[in-house]
């Protein structure tokens, strides 16, 4: 607990879990006395060893894309049921081949321009076409810039992949990703964006057309689910 | 700065999304994604997108688990099968208000993966009976832990940088934190507070979504 003096705290507990040489003479004897102490920091060494084995054990695996498929026939589900489910594999939304950087990094260099032809990338097994990039530029007061690019799946679901070239850190605030109106008249938004990179699925029926503008503002925790006003990067999408 | 808020629906997770002002917190703080709940009440009234969702959202859990534990894709995938079947067909008993579908789907997953361990152990019986033993390898044990070592690695993954970053460099090239911050060239005080969050952070998913046991 940070506020309560009487005992050991957090930071230190963390850091001794961790196995490092933290805590003074007092903190390791008050630790040695006291129960919650004691409790919380075996607890926080069951989550550093259950983490250091299970991470080495790689990332999460998707099931085949059959599996849904004898799922659905197996519950006898409705056909309509059944697209959304031409999964998207948990892991491949946070980790991406090499390709994808390679993509992001190519269109922040302005290599990429779909310009009404499709972009196919040939060697995955879900091939995307490059639909849209966007040149992010800093707002006042921000240094950070970037890339955004629209990718369509062939089962014609669409991401917006975001790519900064800088994290802005901060312990009090987070920032959202959106797509507005050129005129700022309207604006949807599409999530929250952590360290420098994020991929956001788009709604089906979103109109890119009119929503073409990409935006990543800093938000503050105050529960307030409306832009802050507060924009780091913006860009509109090219085709 | 007042501003319209245009929300649209994603059309695959329709049971799922909830209003606004509950899926805000939500969509930042919960690693399982956006309305959990209503995708819980959902899946349990029987709607039949809510399990189409369910899937697109922790079938990796479930198949990784299924996985890990047997060792074999094709039992992974069959495992994989019945807890989604097994959930659907027996969601009258799942009460989302007292519990959270993927907690729910990763206790199946426990149980159908013990079965399969226990019919693999009866047809070895069956087979050394009849063959003379070729096979000495012991019968893998149920690890009543690969819940817990996935749902913490995945949450380790989910984390942001420098988050993931620090804690990786903690984890597996054991540098301590005035070396990670010297290595990131970030605040000491900022090494220590993303320490302690972040493990609490992997704490929090273990807890939440590892509970059935």
């Amino acid at each position: 607990m940070p506020f309560d003096e009487s005992h050991v705290d957090d930071d230190v507990l963390a850091l001794l879990a961790l196995g490092e040489p933290a805590g003074s003479t007092s903190d390791l004897a008050h630790i040695e006395e006291c129960e919650r102490c004691t409790d919380e920091l075996d607890s926080l060494r069951d989550v550093v060893g259950l983490a250091r084995v299970g991470a080495a054990e790689g990332p999460l695996v998707a099931p085949a894309p059959q599996v849904w498929d004898r799922i659905a026939d197996e519950l006898g589900l409705e056909s309509a049921t059944r697209a959304p489910a031409t999964v998207v594999p948990l892991d491949s939304r946070r980790r991406r081949p090499s390709a994808w950087g390679w993509i992001a990094g190519a269109a922040a260099a302005g290599l990429v321009v779909g310009g009404g032809g499709a972009w196919w990338v040939a060697n995955r097994a879900d091939p995307v076409t490059v639909q849209a990039t966007a040149v992010l530029e800093p707002l006042p007061g921000w240094d950070a810039s970037g890339s955004a690019v629209v990718e369509t799946r062939s089962d014609g679901s669409r991401v917006l992949v975001v790519d900064l070239s800088k994290d802005t850190p901060s312990d009090d605030a987070f920032r959202e990703v959106w797509l507005l109106k050129p005129d700022v008249s309207g604006l949807v938004s599409l999530g929250t964006l952590e360290g420098t990179s994020g991929r956001f699925d788009l709604p089906a029926g979103l109109d890119l057309s009119q929503f073409s503008v990409v935006d990543v503002s800093e938000e503050q925790f105050d529960g307030d689910p409306a832009h802050s006003g507060d924009s780091i990067v913006r860009g509109p999408l090219e085709a | 700065m007042t501003m319209l808020l245009t929300r649209e629906e994603p059309s695959v997770s329709a049971p799922g999304t909830g209003s606004a002002d509950s899926a805000r917190p939500g969509h930042r703080l919960d690693p399982d994604g956006e309305g959990v709940e209503e995708l819980g009440a959902a899946f349990a009234r029987g709607d039949e997108t809510a399990i189409a969702e369910a899937y697109r959202r922790w079938s990796a859990l479930v198949h990784t688990v299924a996985l890990r534990s047997l060792g074999s894709v094709t039992d992974a995938e069959d495992v994989t099968q019945q807890v989604f079947v097994e959930a659907w067909r027996s969601r009258q008993r799942f009460d989302p208000d007292k519990s959270r579908l993927p907690a729910w789907l990763l206790g199946i997953t426990r149980h159908v993966v013990a079965d399969t361990h226990e019919k693999r152990a009866r047809d070895r019986r069956l087979r050394d009976k009849t063959v003379a033993s070729t096979s000495d390898r012991p019968v893998p044990s149920v690890d009543a832990r690969v819940v817990d070592r996935v749902l913490v690695a995945d949450e380790l993954d989910k984390l942001g940088d420098p988050q993931r970053t620090i804690l990786r460099l903690a984890f597996f090239d054991d540098l301590t934190h005035d070396q990670i911050a010297n290595r990131l060239d970030l605040p000491l005080g900022t090494v220590k507070s993303h320490v302690r969050r972040s493990l609490a952070r992997l704490r929090t998913r273990w807890e939440v979504d590892g509970a059935v046991r």
